[in-house]
């Protein structure tokens, strides 16, 4: 039902026009951008990731967490070690980033998945005020909130010679690349075996259980991994901005990954960065027109949420749908669904929860057959 | 006793003061359709959930395929061939109708892959579908699950048991609120699955019961008080009291 047209490079569809658009502009970006700019790219595709990976957990499993700033300064830290005390090279940074942060995300979510879920979400709280405390506090390690400077060594690449980070083109291609890997591993997770039991703990966690999922060990792994790949952000906004201080583990930072993928749209992955894009691309340029620009991202965030609660993704398949879309029914179909089937079902799954918490508490057994 | 796969004995659940089911003591047959009736409040939900593990008794004991399965946690317990389908539907609402029942196909392995994608998975897809064919949802296999009607959910519940590959099945009240020929639908698949899948039935349904089941067990305020065929609960004076008459 979507037109496709066959090419020497293969079938080409307008989805994969899309993706081949946005790698176009993510490649030809550095030939037209400023160094300010590029800094800037480098930044956001860096928090993009973060966001991402939060989305993992959020979006597909449907756990809140408000700790992602923890990993994401655990991995920040984590590669500055290397560099700075153990005198390592970038890529050893990464990977101690992310090996530190899934180790520090087990021990975490060890805790944190043997609750309910408002219990996730209070727990993650507490890890992230008690992370920032210890972080402003440590001063002699973490240089507190005045933070510490990290040279970040040069790359050597085959037939390149050394790259450097001062270097706004290679910092921001590096960035990406990295990204990009990134991004590519954990939509291979999501849309896995395991990546559908992610989904199905979101939808309807006690179904998942009884069908013999062991939830809580998935809920592991997805925080765990989520856990990870944020660690992996927080490498690599160090690489970018050569800096890193114990503000990373401010409880702020955990509600940036929440902004963007409530913006970009949740359960996509990619929402997320485009979120990230957005929020600090209109920090940026609002806050030199006014210093009130909090707000105008606070309201930005608001529209969203009241207005398109698939965030931008959700605004994009509208668009698709209204302009010459090929694909006219499931356009229909959806708009069905928001109407009165979401409607529908969230009366059912309410009475689940409902029913779910009888079982659990045993007040009332006999409630259930009155319905 | 041998060919019993589902047994209890002297299952009870209170809820502080209500004993929710008392001292039930309930034998079924490999291969049987079992009908479990009685007035509302009599229990019945509060059986399967004590059956699949989803409530812990007070006391008694329950021995599913010869093993005791008293306080087993439910995923092991569907992992030993037990499904329950659900009064109220509890689907995945934002999941595809084909992705709900592979999800529940792939509940039973061991090892998930982390890396393969789902959609490639030829084996599991393919019996999705015939399963989804077997309760007349084919069509609807890429459709996001709560754009369904309430019929259809209801269907997919069906699916979502049927897909774990059950040697019992609990079904609580599977045809409450679906039209006639969905109704048709349920009824000529549990004659379908006769003999090659144990049930049992939680059913308002009068003329339904008596079509379809073997035996009936009922019961009244958490107790048994008949046991019989069909038949013969029909001529049971207790029966006729718990229904009609006054309260004993």
């Amino acid at each position: 039902m979507t037109e496709s047209h066959e090419t020497p490079v293969g079938r080409v569809t307008p989805k994969r026009g899309a993706w081949g658009l946005v790698a176009a502009v993510a490649v030809a970006f550095p030939f037209v951008a400023g160094d300010f700019l590029l800094f800037l790219a480098a930044s956001v595709l860096a928090l993009g990731l973060y966001g991402a990976a939060f989305d993992l957990l959020y979006g597909y499993t449907g756990l809140l967490s408000f700790g992602h700033a923890v990993f994401f300064g655990v991995g920040a830290y984590a590669a500055t070690f290397a560099i700075t005390d153990f005198g390592r090279g970038v890529f050893v940074g990464l990977a101690a980033g992310f090996l530190a942060t899934a180790l520090v995300a087990v021990g975490l979510g060890l805790v944190a998945t043997r609750v309910s879920s408002h219990g996730f979400v209070i727990v993650t709280i507490l890890i992230a005020l008690i992370a920032n405390l210890a972080a402003v506090s440590l001063t002699s390690i973490t240089g507190g909130t005045d933070g510490r400077s990290v040279a970040v060594p040069p790359v050597a690449l085959p037939g390149l010679g050394d790259l450097s980070f001062f270097d706004p083109v290679f910092r921001y291609f590096f960035t990406l690349a990295v990204v990009v890997a990134s991004l590519l591993v954990m939509y291979r997770l999501a849309n896995s075996p395991v990546g559908l039991a992610f989904r199905m703990i979101r939808d309807n966690e006690r179904r998942a259980r009884m069908l013999g999922y062991n939830v809580t060990a998935y809920k592991l792994f997805a925080f765990s991994a989520s856990g990870a790949f944020a660690g992996l952000a927080g490498v690599l906004s160090t690489y970018v901005t050569g800096f890193v201080s114990a503000s990373e583990f401010s409880l702020v930072v955990s509600g940036d990954a929440i902004i963007y993928t409530l913006v970009g749209g949740r359960a996509t992955l990619f929402g997320a960065v485009l979120g990230a894009v957005l929020v600090e691309g209109a920090s940026n340029f609002v806050s030199e027109l006014t210093d009130a620009y909090p707000l105008v991202v606070g309201a930005l965030l608001l529209l969203t949420v009241v207005f398109e609660p698939e965030g931008l993704v959700g605004v994009a398949a509208r668009m698709r749908e209204r302009f010459g879309s090929p694909d006219a029914t499931s356009a229909a179909d959806d708009g069905a669904r928001a109407d009165d089937g979401a409607r529908a079902d969230d009366g059912a799954r309410a009475d689940d929860g409902a029913r779910a918490a009888e079982s659990e508490s045993g007040t009332d057994a006999t409630g259930d057959e009155h319905r | 006793m041998s060919d019993a796969i589902l047994r209890t004995e002297n299952l009870t659940r209170r809820f502080g003061e209500l004993v929710a089911v008392d001292a039930v003591d309930l034998e079924v047959h490999d291969g049987e359709i079992r009908g479990l009736i009685g007035p509302n409040g009599a229990g019945k939900t509060t059986v399967f959930n004590l059956l699949s593990g989803m409530l812990d008794p007070s006391s008694g004991r329950i021995w599913f395929d010869g093993e005791d399965i008293t306080h087993t946690p439910p995923h092991e317990i569907t992992s030993r061939g037990m499904a329950l389908a659900f009064q109220i539907t509890s689907i995945f609402p934002e999941l595809t109708v084909v992705e709900n029942v592979l999800g529940s196909i792939n509940g039973q392995k061991r090892l998930l892959s982390p890396i393969a994608r789902y959609s490639d998975d030829r084996e599991g897809i393919d019996r999705a579908t015939g399963i989804l064919g077997r309760v007349g949802l084919e069509r609807y296999a890429d459709e996001t699950a709560e754009n369904l009607s309430h019929g259809d959910q209801k269907l997919l519940e069906l699916a979502l048991a049927l897909a774990s590959d059950p040697d019992l099945l609990l079904l609580d009240e599977p045809t409450a609120g679906l039209s006639a020929s969905e109704t048709r639908t349920v009824v000529e698949l549990l004659e379908e699955l006769r003999g090659e899948v144990t049930i049992v039935l939680i059913e308002h349904d009068v003329d339904l019961v008596m079509e379809l089941v073997d035996s009936l067990t009922v019961l009244h305020r958490g107790r048994i008080v008949a046991e019989g065929t069909p038949a013969e609960i029909e001529r049971n004076e207790t029966v006729q009291q718990v229904y009609f008459g006054r309260e004993y």
